[in-house]
C-alpha cells in the first residue's frame, strides 16, 4: 500500500551532467529515446520491463501452453514436488502451482491495470477541474482530497467489500474510489503549470469553451504525468488487492489470485513453505517492475534531468 | 496561528462528517440483509424485534440523523454479532494497536532516517546503492508476505520467536515475553514506511546540500561532520516530519492485515473479523474511530511543524 505521494528520486550527480560545449551539440532526443537510454542505465527497471513483457506474453499465451487446469483438483496428488508434469509441484488440493500462478497473475494484473486507469481518470478529472478553474472550486476539491488522504482508507475498503461482496467489479470500483487522491494532486499541478502558457490564452482568444481547453489543450500536456501515475498506481493497487484477497475479502476462491494463494499457504507453513514463496515473489517482481518503470518515465520527463543538449 | 488552527480543525470536522456520511449510506445501500437477520430460521417476529431494537425499521434519513447524534456523543451503537457496545470493544483493543503502531513508528524513525542520511552522505556509493535497492524492494513487497516468510523462518524453522498472539497464555506478564511477541509484527508493519522515510530523507538531504548556507558553512572551514550534523540536519528533516504524518494512515491501514496475520488482538484484526462477519456497526465504528485518531495526530504534527520551522507563517 504505497503512499500516493511518492518521493522523487534526486538526480544522480554526474550521471547526466554534460558540460555545455564539451561535446558537439547533439540533436534533441525524443522522449522515447530518452526513456530507452534511462531504462538501459537503470538495470532494475530494465529487469522489470523484461519481467512484465515475459509475464504478459505468458498470461496471454496461457491457454496455448501445455499446462494442467489451474482449478483441477487431484486429492491423490497433494503437495507434490516439482516434476515434469507439474513444474512447480502441486498445492494442498493437488492443483498445479505454475498454472495457478499464471491464472492468478492474469487476475491480479488485470485488476491492477483497470483500477489504476480508473483511479487516474477520476483523480485526473478532479485535478484538471481544480487546476483549471482555481478559486473556490480548487479550494473545495483540494481540501477534500487532502482530507481523504489523511484517513486510513483501508478500513473504508474493508467496509465496502464486506457489504457489497468481493466481486471483481466491486473491488475495482472500491480500489479506484479510495486511491484517486494522488493523481488529483499531480494533475492539478500539471494544469497550473500549463494553464498560463500562450497556447491556452490563444485558445481562449479564439473562443474555445472550458471543456475544449481542458481536454484538447491542457490534458495532452499532462499525458506523460498520467502515464507515470498509472504505472505506479498499478503497483499500489496490486499490493492492496493482494492484501484484501489474503484476508479473504478480495478475489475469492476458486478463482486464483496471488493474494488468495497466500491465504491458503498460511495453513501449510510447516509442511509446504514453498507454497508461500512463489506467489509473493510474483507480487514483489510485478510491483517492483511497475514502480521502477514509473520512476524511469518520470526521470525521462524531467527536463532538469534530460541529457539531451538543448 | 490561532486562525490557522481553527481552519484546520474546521476542515477536519468536515472530512469526518463526510467519512461518517459515506460509511453510513454505504451500509444502507449494501444489498442483502445484515448478518444476524440473514438466518432463515428466524421468525418474522424476531426479525421485527431485532430491527426495532437497532432502529432498522425507521426511514434511512431518520436513522442517519439519530446515528450522527449518537456518534457525536461517543455512542457508536452495538455490534450486530456480539451485541456489545462498539466503543468499549474498540477501547478494549486500543492498547494493543497503539503498542504495535508506536513500535512500528519507532522502527521507522530509528532505522529509516539514519539510513537515508547515510545514503545521502555518500551518494552513489555501493552503500547508497544497496540501501536504495532495499527501499525499492521494501516498497514493492506485500508486507504480509514478508510476515509469512518471517514466521516460517523464526517461528516454524528456528523456533526463536512466537508467530501468533500477544503473550504466552497462562504466564504472568513480563516485558521480555511481550517483546518476543511484538518484534515480528512490528518489523513487518514498519517495512514500507521505513523504506519510504529513507527515500524521502535521502532526497531531502541531497536537496539541502546544495543550498547557499551549506556552502558558506563549508567555506568558513567547518568540518564535514558539523556541516551535516548541524546545518543540513535541521533543514532536511522538516519535510520528513510531514511525510511521517502522511504515513500514519498507511501504518494504521496496514495494521489490519498484519494484526490478522499475527493474531494480534488489536483494532485492525477486529475490523477484519467484523468485515468477514459483516458486522456493519463495528466496521463503521472502527473506521470513524481510526479516522478521528489519524486526523487528530495530523493536526498535532501540523502545529509542531509550525513550532520547529519559523519560516512557516500561517497566512
Amino acid at each position: 500500500m504505497s503512499d500516493p505521494v511518492r518521493p522523487p528520486e534526486p538526480a544522480t550527480e554526474g550521471a547526466t551532467a554534460v558540460p555545455d560545449g564539451a561535446r558537439p551539440r547533439r540533436a534533441r532526443r525524443t522522449l522515447t529515446q530518452v526513456f530507452l537510454i534511462r531504462l538501459w542505465k537503470n538495470k532494475l527497471a530494465l529487469f522489470g520491463a523484461i519481467w512484465l513483457i515475459l509475464a504478459t506474453v505468458t498470461i496471454v499465451a496461457a491457454p496455448l501452453l501445455p499446462l494442467p487446469s489451474p482449478t483441477r483438483i487431484d486429492v491423490s496428488n497433494t503437495f507434490a514436488p516439482p516434476s515434469s508434469e507439474h513444474l512447480l509441484g502441486t498445492d494442498e488440493n493437488g492443483r498445479d502451482v505454475l498454472a495457478r500462478l499464471i491464472a492468478g497473475g492474469r487476475v491480479s494484473i488485470l485488476v491492477g491495470l483497470t483500477a489504476a486507469v480508473l483511479t487516474v481518470v477520476i483523480g485526473g478529472l478532479l485535478g484538471v477541474l481544480a487546476g483549471y478553474f482555481g478559486g473556490l472550486v480548487d479550494r473545495v476539491i483540494m481540501r477534500f482530497t487532502d482530507g481523504i488522504l489523511s484517513i486510513p482508507v483501508f478500513f473504508l475498503l474493508l467496509a465496502v467489500v464486506a457489504l457489497f461482496g468481493s466481486t471483481i467489479t466491486v473491488l475495482i470500483l472500491a480500489l479506484s474510489l479510495t486511491r484517486w487522491m494522488g493523481p488529483a494532486r499531480l494533475l492539478r499541478g500539471e494544469v497550473l503549470r500549463v494553464k498560463e502558457m500562450e497556447f491556452t490564452t490563444a485558445a481562449q482568444a479564439l473562443g474555445a469553451g472550458h471543456l475544449r481547453i481542458m481536454f484538447t489543450h491542457l490534458l495532452p500536456q499532462a499525458m506523460p504525468s498520467l502515464i507515470v501515475a498509472t504505472s505506479i498506481g498499478v503497483g499500489n493497487v496490486m499490493l492492496v488487492e493482494a492484501g484484501l484477497s489474503f484476508l479473504g475479502l478480495g478475489i475469492s476462491p476458486p478463482t486464483p489470485s496471488w493474494g488468495n494463494m497466500l491465504t491458503a499457504s498460511q495453513f501449510y507453513m510447516w509442511s509446504a513453505p514453498q507454497l508461500a514463496v512463489y506467489p509473493g515473489i510474483m507480487i514483489l517482481l510485478s510491483v517492483m517492475a511497475f514502480n521502477t518503470l514509473g520512476d524511469v518515465i518520470r526521470d525521462a520527463l524531467d527536463p532538469r534531468l534530460r541529457s539531451s543538449g538543448d | 496561528m490561532l486562525e490557522y488552527l481553527t481552519k484546520q480543525i474546521f476542515v477536519s470536522v468536515v472530512v469526518l462528517f463526510l467519512v461518517m456520511t459515506t460509511t453510513f449510506f454505504l451500509i444502507k445501500a449494501a444489498p442483502g440483509q445484515l448478518s444476524i437477520l440473514a438466518d432463515p430460521t428466524l421468525s418474522p417476529e424476531v426479525v421485527a424485534t431485532v430491527e426495532r431494537r437497532f432502529g432498522l425499521d425507521r426511514p434511512p434519513i431518520e436513522q442517519y440523523g439519530l446515528w450522527m447524534a449518537n456518534v457525536v456523543r461517543g455512542d457508536l451503537g452495538f455490534s450486530l454479532v456480539y451485541g456489545r457496545p462498539v466503543l468499549p470493544m474498540i477501547l478494549d483493543r486500543l492498547p494493543a494497536t497503539l503498542l504495535l503502531g508506536f513500535t512500528a513508528l519507532l522502527i521507522t524513525v530509528v532505522i529509516g532516517i539514519p539510513a537515508g542520511v547515510i545514503a545521502a552522505r555518500w551518494p552513489n556509493s555501493p552503500l547508497d546503492q544497496a540501501l536504495s535497492f532495499l527501499s525499492v524492494v521494501g516498497l514493492a513487497m506485500p508486507n504480509f508476505w514478508l510476515g509469512i516468510l518471517l514466521i516460517i523462518l523464526f517461528s516454524v524453522q528456528l523456533g526463536w520467536l512466537p508467530g501468533s498472539g500477544m503473550q504466552t497464555i497462562g504466564q504472568p506478564f513480563s516485558v521480555l515475553d511481550r517483546l518476543s511477541y511484538l518484534v515480528l509484527p512490528a518489523v513487518v508493519l514498519a517495512t514500507s514506511t521505513t523504506a519510504e522515510i529513507m527515500r524521502y530523507t535521502r532526497s531531502s538531504w541531497l536537496e539541502v546540500i546544495h543550498q547557499d548556507y551549506v556552502r558558506s558553512a563549508r567555506s568558513k572551514g567547518l568540518a564535514e561532520s558539523a556541516v551535516h550534523g548541524k546545518h543540513i540536519m535541521k533543514n532536511a528533516l522538516i519535510p520528513v516530519l510531514t511525510i511521517l504524518g502522511l504515513s500514519l494512515p498507511r501504518l494504521i491501514g496496514g495494521s489490519a492485515i498484519i494484526e490478522s496475520l499475527f493474531s494480534w488482538p488489536g483494532i485492525g484484526s477486529m475490523a477484519v473479523n467484523a468485515a468477514v462477519g459483516r458486522d456493519a456497526t463495528v466496521i463503521l465504528g472502527t473506521t470513524i474511530f481510526v479516522s478521528v485518531a489519524v486526523i487528530a495526530s495530523n493536526l498535532i504534527i501540523d502545529v509542531t511543524y509550525g513550532l520547529i520551522d519559523p519560516r512557516i507563517r500561517y497566512e
